[in-house]
């Protein structure tokens, strides 16, 4: 039996309690306080405690950093994730340990339904990723596993395996999927696309994939591709797959958190919304971008460290301050990336630049 | 406020010029194309040749004589500098201010003339004289050109002045990150003596105009670079005359136990030299390793720089950062301090508002660099002596340690650093200072400068 306080988070991230944010947050902060000794010196460090609090944003948010040392869990997981493990701290991985799978599956699944399916489809999904099962400790592959168990249309399958992007069962797929005129929906990180993207370009091949066909990709390139313009990139996804801008939806997710952010141009199609292109907030998480010298909140339009509240990591740590940089865009924001590697204005030598070397 | 940052000689004419802003100052540029540039060549060899006839004594004094006037504050370049320089190289005012203080220091005639005694025998340059086995003679470089980097006041100085007294022609590319005090420099020594300010020519393109570079490395008998590792094998790869790169650095340094009874005063001392240049310098230290069994111990030592760092970041201001580079900054703190709250041995001490500096002991005693901007980590050693063996692999990136030890036990430690690739030990508060002598990356200033003709009879 769990406690009572996280079955509260699972109806509101369903939707199905009008208890506000605040409330939830901040007793889902003294829950995490009690059960995590790591977190409760990382904040009693700072002076905080639950009971010298009274707003979520007072929250101390644990810097993504910390998950490559701490067990950031309240509870034993079902599941742990491992983060893929790029630059600082060397070859370190990150990880974060879930004690409850379907709360973060009632988040991830209500997000992709809301920014990526608002019309109901159940498409056929082609993703561009590895499976659950041949990738276990990867948070993407579990959430496209989980979408495709839950939305996925006959005949949905994953194209990479073992060995790699399997092309020839991915060009008759989307060939299929001209001539039946079935829609579809490829999902992958954005890497896997470009990779699939230069084979299309150099054969020459493109597809006119059926109107409502849709995409969704995520993450960097991590060296693993080329470096691709967002704007070169949907230039390319209309070239080659024939699906509009409009329905290619960019997806922000990370291993320590339990919910993502969605571009939010199709669902704003669907509702008849008109609006500039922007990352939206679920309303079961805050977004808060801060200066990063002083960690106070960056005005309007200037960028800052992306910090988010989110309720989905009832099972971990709530508040967590992430090395990406955005800046705020309507009720939502835009991602720069990772901060990147420098080298140092004078002539000292950096780790960033020894790495890159290496 | 608009400031020239080119010099040229007076010869030159016929250029037009443009701007380029950064922050509130404006910088005034020659509209550099290859014909240009060829024919600035052209007058600098040309001015040379009467530069060559002077000896390197008699410009020495008149190089002193300009760095004399560079420590007055009411001076008119002086003043000029203090104001624009702040936006081009982001250091506070104070810091700028402190930096030319510190550079004009050791610009003294004393120290000019003890470089020219690295040439050992000056009448080489001016015909064959007897020299080890057989008749020898030197050449300087009709022309040197030489690529800035960075934002550290007075990089490439040395060798632009080494030059100078050798009676070679400077062709000076600056820096993005600082293009301007070489221009001002350079016209400053044009106003104390006009024919060496007609073998100077200060510019700036962005890096990487190969059209532009050919013609400055094709005029030239010896190219002189700064930059990353990377840029320097780019630039080596475009250079078919001699080639000297300076590749980027790191520096550290070493506190012995019997010191640490007056640890107040190595640690203010140690804060200084990192707090100096907003350590971006490859003479300011990333890290410091502090001998365990002293008054106070390695972690309480930490403390006290701690302290010290708040004091220098009071009268030596930090530089604004970048969003990026605080977020490196923050980065690196909450690496360590997740490290700390996982039960490693490590402690965080940093200012609590903002980033002005950052101190971390880590008990493990691996050799990390830092992210800069005053962040410095302190690490206990049991004995100054593993040291050598913790810089194993950094060793063709070791520039400086910083050595704070009772004067019985500086001969065996510096023997022990040389012999792991280090060039130059100082104490410990004058790291940031190499006198003008200096065997930077390990080479002879002169040495390097001078082409060699022997003759056999």
């Amino acid at each position: 039996m769990r406690e009572p306080l996280i079955e509260r988070v699972l109806e509101f991230i369903r939707g199905t309690t009008d208890k506000a944010f605040e409330g939830l947050a901040l007793e889902v902060f003294a829950f995490q306080y009690q059960r995590n000794p790591a977190y409760r010196r990382f904040c009693d460090r700072r002076g905080v405690t639950p009971d010298t609090i009274v707003r979520w944003d007072d929250i101390p948010a644990l810097p993504t950093a910390a998950f490559k040392f701490l067990d950031p869990t309240c509870a034993p997981p079902e599941h742990v994730f491992l983060t893929s493990g790029t630059s600082q701290g060397g070859d370190r991985r990150g990880q974060h340990g879930f004690p409850w799978l379907d709360v973060y599956h009632a988040s991830l699944l209500k997000s992709f339904a809301a920014y990526l399916l608002p019309d109901g489809l159940r498409p056929r999904m082609l993703i561009l990723a590895p499976s659950p099962d041949l990738s276990p400790t990867s948070s993407l592959s579990h959430m496209l596993g989980v979408v495709r168990e839950t939305y996925g249309g006959e005949g949905s399958a994953h194209f990479v395996g073992e060995t790699g992007m399997d092309l020839t069962r991915l060009i008759r797929a989307l060939r299929e999927a001209e001539s039946r005129q079935d829609r579809v929906c490829l999902l992958g990180s954005s890497f896997a696309f470009v990779h699939f993207l230069d084979v299309c370009l150099q054969k020459g091949w493109t597809f006119q994939l059926p109107e409502g066909s849709r995409l969704m990709d995520t993450g960097g390139f991590k060296g693993r591709s080329r470096e691709l313009s967002r704007d070169e990139l949907l230039r390319l996804y209309e070239k080659i797959l024939g699906i509009p801008e409009v329905l290619c939806i960019n997806e922000y997710g990370m291993t320590e958190m339990g919910s993502q952010f969605y571009d939010n141009p199709l669902k704003n199609r669907w509702l008849g919304h008109s609006g500039v292109r922007f990352k939206e907030v679920p309303p079961w998480v805050r977004t808060r971008i801060l200066d990063p010298t002083t960690l106070e909140e960056v005005p309007d339009g200037q960028v800052g460290l992306l910090t988010h509240y989110d309720l989905a990591n009832c099972g971990s740590v709530l508040a967590i301050e992430t090395e990406d940089l955005g800046y705020r865009v309507a009720e939502g924001f835009e991602v720069i990336g990772r901060v990147p590697g420098a080298e140092a204005r004078g002539c000292s030598l950096t780790a960033e630049e020894l790495e890159r070397r290496q | 406020m608009k400031v020239a940052a080119y010099h040229l000689p007076r010869t030159v004419s016929g250029y037009e010029t443009e701007t380029r802003s950064v922050g509130a100052v404006t910088l005034e540029v020659p509209r550099i194309t290859p014909t240009l540039l060829t024919e600035v060549a052209g007058h600098l060899e040309g001015a040379r040749e009467r530069l060559r006839k002077r000896k390197g004594q008699e410009i020495a004094e008149i190089l002193a004589e300009v760095f004399r006037r560079w420590q007055d504050r009411s001076d008119l370049f002086r003043r000029e500098a203090e104001a624009a320089l702040p936006a081009t190289t982001r250091f506070s005012p104070a810091m700028v201010a402190h930096g030319l203080d510190l550079l004009c220091e050791g610009y003294t005639a004393d120290a000019f003339h003890e470089l020219l005694q690295g040439i050992g025998d000056e009448e080489a340059l001016e015909g064959f004289v007897h020299l080890g086995l057989q008749l020898s003679r030197a050449h300087s470089p009709a022309l040197i050109t030489h690529v800035l980097a960075g934002n550290i006041l007075g990089i490439g100085l040395p060798g632009i002045i080494a030059a100078t007294l050798l009676g070679s022609a400077n062709l000076i590319k600056t820096a993005s990150a600082e293009p301007l005090f070489p221009a001002l420099w350079a016209a400053s020594v044009a106003r104390a003596d006009p024919e060496i300010g007609e073998c100077l020519a200060v510019l700036w393109w962005s890096g990487g105009r190969t059209e532009l570079e050919s013609v400055a490395f094709e005029r030239a008998e010896l190219v002189i670079a700064y930059g990353s590792e990377q840029t320097i094998h780019e630039l080596q790869g475009r250079v078919r005359c001699r080639f000297i790169g300076h590749g980027h650095r790191v520096s550290f340094g070493l506190i012995g136990r019997e010191v640490l009874s007056r640890a107040e005063e190595v640690a203010d001392r140690a804060a200084y030299d990192t707090s100096l240049f907003d350590q971006q310098g490859c003479l300011s230290p990333h890290l410091f390793y502090v001998e365990e069994g002293g008054r106070v111990g390695p972690k309480e030592f930490a403390e006290l720089m701690g302290t010290a760092m708040a004091r220098w970041a009071r009268q030596l201001p930090p530089g604004p950062l970048t969003s990026e580079e605080a977020a490196r900054v923050r980065r690196f703190r909450a690496n360590y301090e997740a490290q700390g709250l996982a039960g490693k041995e490590v402690a965080l001490f940093a200012s609590t508002q903002g980033l002005d500096w950052t101190l971390i002991y880590d008990a493990d005693p691996t050799f990390i660099p830092s992210c800069l901007h005053r962040t410095v980590l302190i690490k206990p050693v049991a004995d100054l002596s593993e040291v050598g063996d913790l810089l194993r692999s950094w060793r063709p990136y070791l520039q400086a340690a910083g050595v704070a030890v009772v004067p019985e036990r500086i001969g065996t430690i510096a023997g022990g650093l040389g012999q792991a690739g280090v060039n130059r030990i100082c104490p410990i508060g004058r790291m940031q200072v190499p006198p003008l002598t200096w065997h930077q990356e390990g080479r002879s200033l002169f040495r390097d400068l001078l082409r060699w003709t022997d003759l056999e009879v």
